[in-house]
């Protein structure tokens, strides 16, 4: 592609993050709801949930390209997009260093902004060359995902979550199955984790720390009874992308205090 | 007294330039700059053969035309659905959701989405719609058959399972709501409360052909579908063949209900509002209930798709939920005067 | 000619109607009378076709009527139901023409004139347009008599057809009881064949050639008024003293007196054998 401008619409927040990073957002006209900006770009247009975007909503800002998720939707509305000749590229949504690698290399080749992206790419680059030595004695740690409503649950293997336990040298408190399952008091008793990691509106909606630690069966974990905690913003723990090595480096610290 | 009806005879002369009306603002209307003229100029230039802004063509032709048709279609299957039911139960409160076909083929629409993560086959774009209509029409024919012994159809027995069948698929419902991801949550909700945005000119022919046929025979029972409202037992003395036009009546109303489902997810109270405001308008006699619901249906539909589309430009809301807002209200409405009534 | 051989109707593993042995003319009004639970209502869905008899047969003109189509039967046999249950705002001209569901594929002109001809009839051409659920229960009877009388014009054009009538009297003024109980004679005498469950004794009486005495699922009579209506007998059945006046000049009339017996619902064996159907002479 030759440097030029475009028309860009973004579609899940990892790939905003990265278009923001690459210094490309005066070529956004418009983003999905889950993408998060500063306040100088709140007047970018919102075109829906970024699985159930409209395809008129997208085509009315006139983008040239659009950029998404892999699981972005629904197909039959991104199909309707590409037929009206706009288009398309979509990148791995895989929570991981080398995914958020990936990320950053397809979008700026796309963008011509390859310089910019090295300077993203290095730090990434070095943690997943050296990970964090493995955290001695083992620290046990406890992912809590609470929705609103509904029972709290916990992330298994092939989650987020677990991907930045590990990273960080720790290990995953629950193990033997894969993505999220509700917590039960038998399963946190067993799981006996040190630390407890949440994001700030989980903890929020099981009523911050005292909700914690009132949790059934709480009390008779390691975590409990030295209320160990750690709180990080959403998308700085969970949204794979050019932040993350100095978020792996925050939770290092944090769980070793 | 005062007549049954006004306007018997008008049906086609209102409703028909009414619907002219609303497919012309559904065509002109959304987050697209795409007024009447521009769509004038591009069937003049189409036709032409000179160059078509490609974007213009596309926004007219893959996004507006197939959801205002299909809406127009769906509105009219829906409304017709909501008519065969309410002869059948003789009860004007009757909904093609009664018998579980709604809470069935959301059942089988979040069983997919739950599942396709770890079933590719489950992926395939053509998974959910099927799902959601074999969901459907499974959990009706489950009703049937429990209702149907001693070689008749029971329908007081079939309010009770549709009842029954609703409460079963909801608490399943609640099970996946437990085990489903936040991702998958969204999308199964979104997928309930229904979108025209799903259609496309080819699957928009397809759904018209599948109700064609559906559509006439219904028409064929209308002096039937009359007597049926006087009771099984008087219906037979005067030679309706009861069984067979209860069979026809489910069967046909819930073929063509569960197409609409599987195409653009759950969107109730429309088979509830449009007969009522049909009877109003033009009596009971099914010889004007049947067209005049199939084309306010076709007016309905495609109108409050508009309004979803235009209220939160650039985005839109769910149709479910807009005509579960208008639907609601009234229907406590209908319910109340209808206490008052008697 | 309607003929029952041996009928039972069974519900619910019980005999409603036991041994059932009749034959009902054309051109006749047979009437069914009995105690409430005798079987009148049954009687009367047998003839109508809404049930089928669980044992015995049931033939018209020589046939089982079971294998006729029920689109078939709607042509000739009519019924009048003892209520309506219609929850639809219809006009009493639109129920009138629900009569003529068998005859459909008739044009509509001819179907108008004979909705017309019907509501004269029942006396209820001025409400034609009103909504049939605002009726009176009279006008309601009414309407139902000239819906049955317009599935039968084409029977009765040739003299034939099966008008069936469920307690018709009820909810009527005395002025319009006095006229159904004429028009029926007219009908029959027409060659239609006539049959009616009536509660009043007095009609039956006057204006039955074949009454139809049932109890408790039994045929206990079926013949001529003089034969079939013996005072002591249905005074044991209804639990009541009747007695029978004869005014001078008058048909003889059925009253009440006011000491109801002890017992009214004491078992009645048959009194007739009722295996072998026989003929009687009709009364005048």
């Amino acid at each position: 592609m030759k440097s030029e401008s475009h028309r860009l619409v973004s579609l899940g927040s990892p790939v905003t993050e990265v278009i923001l990073a690459l210094g490309a957002s005066d070529q956004l006209v418009g983003i999905d709801d889950s993408s998060q900006v500063p306040d100088e770009l709140s007047y970018l247009p919102k075109v829906g949930y970024y699985r159930m975007v409209s395809a008129e909503g997208v085509l009315s800002v006139q983008p040239s390209l659009i950029l998404s998720t892999e699981d972005a939707g629904p197909p039959p509305a991104l199909k309707k997009i590409q037929a009206a000749s706009i288009p398309l590229l979509r990148v791995t949504s895989e929570k991981t260093l080398s995914g958020a690698i990936e990320r950053i290399q397809e979008i700026s080749k796309i963008l011509d902004r390859e310089e910019q992206a090295a300077d993203l790419i290095k730090p990434l680059q070095d943690r997943l060359e050296n990970p964090f030595k493995v955290l001695h004695p083992e620290v046990k740690v406890l992912f809590i995902y609470a929705r609103g409503s509904g029972a709290p649950m916990v992330s298994g293997e092939g989650t987020g979550a677990d991907e930045m336990i590990r990273l960080v040298g720790a290990q995953n408190a629950v193990i033997g199955f894969k993505r999220y399952r509700p917590l039960t008091p038998e399963a946190l008793i067993s799981a006996a984790p040190s630390i407890i990691l949440v994001t700030t509106h989980g903890l929020a909606a099981i009523g911050g720390e005292d909700g914690l630690w009132a949790l059934p069966g709480m009390n008779l974990t390691p975590a409990g009874k030295t209320r160990r905690f750690v709180s990080m913003d959403d998308s700085t723990l969970l949204g794979f992308g050019p932040h993350t090595a100095t978020a792996l480096e925050t939770l290092r610290k944090k769980l070793t205090l | 007294m005062t007549t049954s009806a006004i306007h018997k005879p008008h049906i086609w002369w209102i409703l028909a330039p009414l619907l002219g009306i609303t497919i012309l603002v559904g065509l002109s209307s959304g987050a697209y700059p795409l007024p009447l003229s521009r769509i004038v100029s591009i069937v003049l230039e189409s036709f032409s053969g000179s160059d078509v802004n490609p974007v213009d063509y596309s926004v007219l032709v893959s996004i507006r035309l197939p959801r205002v048709l299909f809406g127009a279609l769906a509105g009219g299957a829906l409304a017709l659905g909501g008519v065969c039911m309410q002869t059948l139960f003789r009860n004007p409160l009757a909904d093609p959701g009664l018998m579980g076909l709604s809470s069935g083929a959301a059942l089988a629409a979040a069983t997919v989405t739950l599942l396709s993560s770890s079933v590719p086959l489950l992926s395939h774009p053509l998974a959910l719609p099927l799902a959601a209509f074999a969901g459907g029409l499974t959990i009706t024919a489950i009703v049937y058959r429990i209702s149907n012994y001693g070689g008749r159809l029971r329908i007081d027995s079939m309010l009770l399972m549709g009842i029954a069948m609703n409460a079963l698929c909801g608490s399943l419902m609640g099970l996946i709501f437990l085990i489903a991801d936040d991702a998958q949550l969204r999308n199964i909700t979104f997928w309930s409360f229904g979108s025209l945005g799903r259609a496309n000119l080819a699957s928009t022919f397809f759904f018209a052909l599948a109700i064609v046929l559906p559509v006439g025979i219904i028409w064929r029972f209308r002096e039937a579908m009359n007597v049926l409202l006087m009771g099984e037992a008087d219906a037979a003395t005067l030679g309706v063949n009861v069984e067979s036009l209860k069979r026809g009546l489910i069967g046909l109303s819930c073929w063509m209900v569960a197409l609409v489902v599987a195409q653009a997810g759950l969107i109730g109270f429309v088979g509830l509002i449009i007969p009522h405001m049909a009877r109003l308008m033009f009596g009971v006699s099914h010889k004007h209930l049947i067209p005049a619901s199939l084309l306010i249906g076709a007016i309905f539909l495609p109108l409050v798709d508009t309004l979803c589309r235009t209220v939160v430009i650039p985005s839109e809301l769910p149709i479910g939920m807009l005509t579960a807002l208008l639907g609601s209200p009234f229907f406590i409405f209908l319910l109340v005067r209808q206490k008052g009534l008697i | 000619m309607i003929e029952l051989r041996n009928v039972q109707v069974l519900r619910s593993k019980r005999a409603i109607l036991q041994d059932i042995t009749l034959r009902i003319h054309p051109g006749e009004v047979s009437v069914i009378i009995g105690m409430n639970g005798a079987g009148k209502s049954s009687l009367v869905r047998l003839l109508s076709g809404e049930w089928k008899p669980d044992a015995g047969t049931l033939l018209w003109k020589g046939k089982p009527l079971s294998d006729l189509k029920a689109s078939e039967s709607a042509t000739f046999r009519a019924t009048v139901p003892q209520q309506s249950d219609l929850r639809f705002n219809f006009t009493v001209r639109e129920v009138v023409e629900m009569g003529r569901f068998p005859h459909r594929k008739t044009c509509a002109s001819l179907n108008q004139k004979r909705i017309e001809q019907a509501l004269e009839d029942v006396e209820l051409l001025d409400r034609a347009e009103s909504i049939a659920t605002t009726l009176s229960g009279g006008e309601k009877k009414r309407m139902l008599l000239a819906r049955a009388l317009v599935q039968l014009s084409e029977a009765r054009d040739v003299g034939e057809g099966i008008l069936l009538l469920d307690e018709p009297t009820a909810h009527l003024d005395l002025h319009h009881q006095e006229k159904l109980l004429e028009r029926m004679r007219s009908y029959a005498s027409e060659g239609l064949t006539v049959i009616a469950v009536l509660h009043d004794l007095n009609h039956a009486a006057r204006i039955a050639d074949q009454l139809i005495l049932l109890h408790q699922g039994y045929l206990l009579e079926a013949g001529p008024v003089s034969r079939a209506m013996h005072p002591e007998r249905l005074s044991t059945i209804f639990g009541v003293q009747l007695k029978k006046i004869t005014l001078p000049g008058q048909a003889p009339q059925w009253i009440t007196l006011p000491s109801p017996l002890s017992n009214s619902s004491t078992y009645v064996k048959p009194l007739i054998q009722t295996k072998a159907p026989y003929d009687y002479v009709t009364s005048t």
